[in-house]
């Protein structure tokens, strides 16, 4: 059996190694500031290229800025503008053409057909969420011949469908068909018809916010 | 338990090392840790400015293309300007009832009075803009009132007819009495419409 008994305190024990502990801290103590100092130098690099950088980009916009202004100044006049001219135009568009308008109501009346009164009233006004103009066309006649009540429906036929009505007329109503009360004008009907017109925008709607998400 | 006996020069170290350590954290603590932040704000800055500059530049690029459209713009409203009438000594009417009755004249169209109807304000609309009314009374036929209708509006392209009211003639199937109005779109307020109108269009810049 083989028993071995270390004499040596911890103070007294020697390292092996070749490299003695005084050479690694004197070591360490040019190493360690060396990497520290280049780290430092690195860093403070860094900082003078970010400041070099900043004050670059910082030039470059003060030497921008002027024109930039300029044409930020531009746009905004080009969008009142642009804003009046499609108003002018809204109002332009959307106004009746009364020489077709009243063209198409003649070529619409049958021979038969005598109309006491035509009255046709616009008015601007909003329509949901935009303004436009309206319009109601109020006809009143009288009708004689064999076949009176075929001549009124001919008539609301045409308002309704023959150029250029369909694209004017909303909705077109006989609101009173009936004999007539003069007592010489036993066999002539005497009728009412009232026409809505389709309303005419002066600008688009306004778009709804979700919209313009 | 185990005495720790230094030497004299072991405890110069470990006082060197501390004392180096606290001047290593007092350096990090003064200089670098500024030094870092300030690097990240310039880098953020710099980022968020290169940003305004690239929007900038691009702005900047369609300069010339917003310059001519506003140019075409102007141009645009100066020429439907020349439709919108402008008061004489505050009078409107004057001169619409004028132009009225040289339109009717031809036409044979017997206008009997032409009076003021009403300024309109549109609710909702442009601000900018009224439109003046007139209502015109007289006699004519059918044909002849379309006929006036569409010279009074391929004259005026901002003219409108608002309102027409036709009653027949007892005995005379071809004559209607007739009403009408007719509206102008006008400046609210002629003194304040914008001063582009007023150059002329070369000097439009």
């Amino acid at each position: 059996m083989n028993l071995q008994v270390d004499f040596l305190l911890d103070s007294e024990r020697r390292s092996g190694s070749s490299v003695s502990p005084k050479f690694v801290i004197r070591l360490a103590a040019i190493i360690v500031p060396a990497v520290l100092l280049g780290l430092f130098m690195i860093l403070s690099t860094a900082y003078q290229v970010s400041k070099h950088d900043r004050n670059t980009v910082e030039q470059e916009k003060r030497q921008i800025d002027p024109e930039y202004r300029k044409v930020i100044n531009l746009e905004k006049e080009l969008k009142e503008a642009q804003s009046l001219a499609a108003a002018i135009q809204g109002w332009k568009d959307s106004r009746l053409d009364a020489y077709r308008f009243l063209r198409g109501l003649q070529r619409a009346v049958p021979l038969s057909v005598q109309l006491t009164q035509g009255v046709l009233n616009e008015k601007v006004e909003a329509v949901e969420s935009a303004v436009g103009r309206t319009a109601m066309l109020q006809l009143k006649g009288r009708v004689g011949g064999a076949s009176p009540e075929a001549d009124v429906r001919r008539l609301y036929e045409a308002l309704k469908s023959e150029p250029p009505f369909p694209d004017l007329m909303e909705q077109v109503e006989v609101k009173r068909f009936a004999a007539s009360e003069a007592r010489d004008e036993q066999d002539i009907r005497v009728f009412d018809i009232e026409c809505k017109l389709k309303p005419r925008l002066l600008m688009a709607p306004a778009r709804p916010a979700s919209a313009t998400k | 338990m185990p005495t720790l006996s230094l030497t004299k020069k072991q405890i110069q170290l470990l006082a060197g090392g501390v004392g180096g350590a606290i001047a290593f954290l007092v350096i990090i603590q003064l200089s670098v840790a500024p030094m870092v932040k300030t690097m990240k704000d310039n880098r953020a800055s710099s980022r968020a400015l290169r940003e305004e500059l690239d929007k900038a530049r691009k702005v900047v690029g369609r300069g010339v293309e917003i310059q001519r459209n506003l140019t075409q713009t102007r141009a645009d409203i100066r020429a439907f300007a020349t439709n919108m009438p402008l008061p004489v000594l505050g009078n409107y009417l004057l001169a619409r009832e004028q132009q009225i009755r040289a339109v009717c004249a031809p036409l044979n169209i017997s206008v009997e009075n032409v009076q003021e109807f009403d300024v309109l304000k549109v609710a909702g609309w442009n601000e900018l803009f009224k439109v003046y009314r007139v209502r015109v009374v007289g006699r004519a036929g059918v044909n002849e009132l379309a006929r006036c209708f569409h010279v009074l509006q391929m004259r005026n392209p901002l003219l409108s007819i608002s309102a027409i009211n036709i009653v027949p003639l007892e005995g005379i199937p071809n004559i209607h009495n007739f009403s009408f109005v007719v509206g102008w779109l006008i400046w609210a307020d002629p003194d304040q419409r914008p001063s582009f109108l007023e150059e002329s269009p070369s000097k439009a810049p």
